[in-house]
């Protein structure tokens, strides 16, 4: 069986915020890859470096140091615009906090974003209430986020990221506002969808409870990858 | 419309009825000021542009008909009666004057033109009699029938100034100058009236010519030849009798216009930049899903926008529709909608919907998208 393509990879990434006595390094030297298909999780305590690998792999952020490449792109050194269209065409975001556009509708919230630039042949419309029934909400099309539980939000919100039809799916904290039961089944989704539509999943969190849906678990701890864990 | 845009602008229905009222506000207040304004230039010129008189005769210094500071000899009448070119002379006394209804009912004093002609030559006098009788006899009055709404004043009824008093005898319109209204009497009863001492000055004296395209060349002849004189075309004198009063006015109206725009844009301008401020981590979410500034700039454009078309509809509807009614209460309100103020005023709107939506420019530009991973 051929290898999956590698959907992610971090080299010698590091990241340093502010300068001189006030530089706080968040990252030192990280490589790490993820490919189609995989589920990597990355597990750490509060103020680790989680959220900023993940802003880096979504190219939110540039590295201080390091190469960051998405599907064979060199995304260290692309202009803003460059990142923008990365981001839109290829990767998916799942938030702690679910991020649903509030005066939008369930479907609403999914069309914006299957409608923002190329995608395969389905119409957005279509395409964002498959989605929807496919992640079980076909019944929740039209309500606002703030009628909808959140393991509905947050189920809205993997409709979403995977409405861009990326390649790379990153989940910060993705049950940390969800019960154990609802939490359990969110992350469920995600591997069930890395492995069905075979994307690359990148989770962040410090939640033990998820292991066991991971290929594979990185540990990281003060900004640094730990290998022995 | 963006979807975004859209679902924004009327999920928060409460912020988009003080945005789109500050705007009609705004609207409403340059469409009244400006129709006020027409109204005003409309009415003060009305008179002397609907006289038929080819040329207006003044003595230097004096070029309005309303402050009327002319004083010309009787004999010059005679002396330009005398010019091939000339047809009609006919002398004209204008004084303001403050009157009262005298007799049982006694009424406050009001400002009237009065106008002194010669009933014979007719030129100068009512413009068209609505009751009673034309031309007016020794001691009688035909006074303007606003004059007769405003203050109460009918036929027969007798109005005083000191010792003085006239009879009014007819009723006739086209002479409403908003705050004041020309009443019509002969040349002599003008004299007596006004106690002019001699009483053979005139103040005006009104041309036609055999030829009315000469005027222009007639007047500059004459004026070259009559130095304490000057001659002006009826529309050159209405225009100068409305920059006289029109003149005062503009200045404080620009003023009222400008603050009024600002209203209408501070409003608009606060309320899409805190909605904006409000908004502000669903536009990093957007930028994070790789929406560009100029995507959210679009947004927040078509906001402002439909804010300002909206508060446009409602400010130039009020305006139309309350105009008359306020000029029915308040005979001073003389108000006159043009479709081409209103078309200037969706300009200005467009400016102030422009404006509004460039104050949250530089706010949506320094959203960091990192931030939606703040919990």
């Amino acid at each position: 069986m051929a290898t999956p393509e590698v959907i992610l990879s971090l080299e010698g990434v590091s990241k340093v915020f502010g300068s001189g006595e006030r530089a706080v390094t968040a990252l030192e030297d990280v490589s790490l890859e993820a490919r189609a298909g995989e589920v990597v999780l990355v597990m750490g305590p509060s103020g680790s470096g989680k959220t900023t690998l993940l802003t880096i792999a979504g190219a939110l952020l540039r590295p201080t140091l390091g190469t960051v490449r998405l599907c064979g792109t060199n995304i260290t050194e692309l202009d803003e615009t460059r990142l923008a269209s990365i981001r839109r065409d290829k990767v998916g975001f799942v938030y702690q906090s679910f991020n649903l556009l509030e005066a939008l509708t369930a479907l609403e919230n999914v069309r914006l974003v299957a409608s923002h630039g190329t995608r395969n042949g389905t119409m957005p419309q279509e395409r964002a209430k498959e989605l929807l029934a496919m992640l079980g909400l076909g019944h929740r099309l039209n309500s606002l986020p703030k009628h909808l539980s959140d393991g509905e939000k947050q189920r809205v919100a993997i409709a979403r990221a995977l409405a861009k039809a990326p390649a790379l799916m990153l989940a910060d904290e993705p049950t940390a506002n969800l019960d154990a039961e609802r939490g359990h089944e969110v992350v469920e989704l995600l591997r069930q969808k890395a492995l069905e539509m075979n994307k690359a999943v990148v989770i962040a969190s410090h939640d033990h409870r998820i292991r066991e849906v991971a290929d594979r678990v990185v540990w990281l701890e003060d900004g640094r990858l730990r290998p022995d864990a | 419309m963006l979807l975004v845009a859209r679902k924004n602008l009327f999920s928060e229905r409460i912020r988009l009825a003080i945005s789109v009222g500050g705007v009609a506000l705004s609207v409403f207040l340059i469409g009244i000021l400006l129709s006020l304004y027409r109204g005003w230039d409309e009415k003060v010129g009305e008179y002397v542009e609907m006289v038929p008189a080819d040329l207006w005769v003044t003595s230097a210094g004096a070029a309005d008909f309303i402050y009327a500071a002319s004083i010309l000899p009787d004999g010059a009448g005679a002396q330009l009666k005398l010019l091939p070119e000339v047809d009609t002379v006919s002398p004209l006394i204008v004084r303001p004057v403050e009157v009262a209804k005298s007799g049982g009912d006694t009424g406050e004093p009001f400002d009237i033109q009065l106008v002194g002609y010669d009933p014979a030559i007719g030129l100068g006098g009512p413009l068209a009699v609505r009751s009673g009788k034309s031309p007016p006899g020794p001691g009688e009055v035909v006074i303007d029938e606003e004059t007769s709404e405003r203050y109460g004043v009918e036929i027969g009824d007798r109005l005083g100034r000191g010792a003085e008093s006239l009879t009014v005898v007819g009723k006739s319109s086209g002479g409403d100058f908003v705050f004041t209204q020309v009443a019509f009497v002969t040349l002599d009863t003008a004299a007596d009236f006004l106690n002019l001492d001699p009483p053979d000055r005139r103040t005006f004296f009104l041309l036609t010519l055999h030829d009315r395209s000469q005027r222009e060349a007639l007047a500059k002849r004459l004026e070259a030849s009559a130095p304490g004189a000057v001659f002006f075309t009826g529309e050159e004198f209405a225009d100068k009798t409305r920059d006289r009063i029109m003149g005062n006015i503009l200045p404080i109206l620009v003023v009222l216009l400008i603050v009024a725009f600002i209203v209408g844009l501070a409003v608009a301008g606060l309320t899409i930049y805190t909605a904006t401020v409000e908004k502000s981590r669903e536009y990093g979410i957007l930028k994070a899903e790789g929406f560009t500034n100029r995507f959210l700039y679009r947004v927040v454009l078509e906001q402002s926008l439909v804010t300002s078309v909206l508060g446009f509809l409602l400010g130039a509807g009020a305006t139309v529709l309350v105009a008359p009614f306020a000029q029915d209460q308040v005979p001073q309100f003389v108000v006159f909608v043009r479709w081409q103020d209103l078309l200037g005023i969706s300009g200005a709107t467009l400016v102030m919907a422009l404006i509004a939506a460039f104050i949250p420019v530089r706010r949506l530009a320094e959203i960091d998208p990192v931030t939606v991973f703040k919990g």
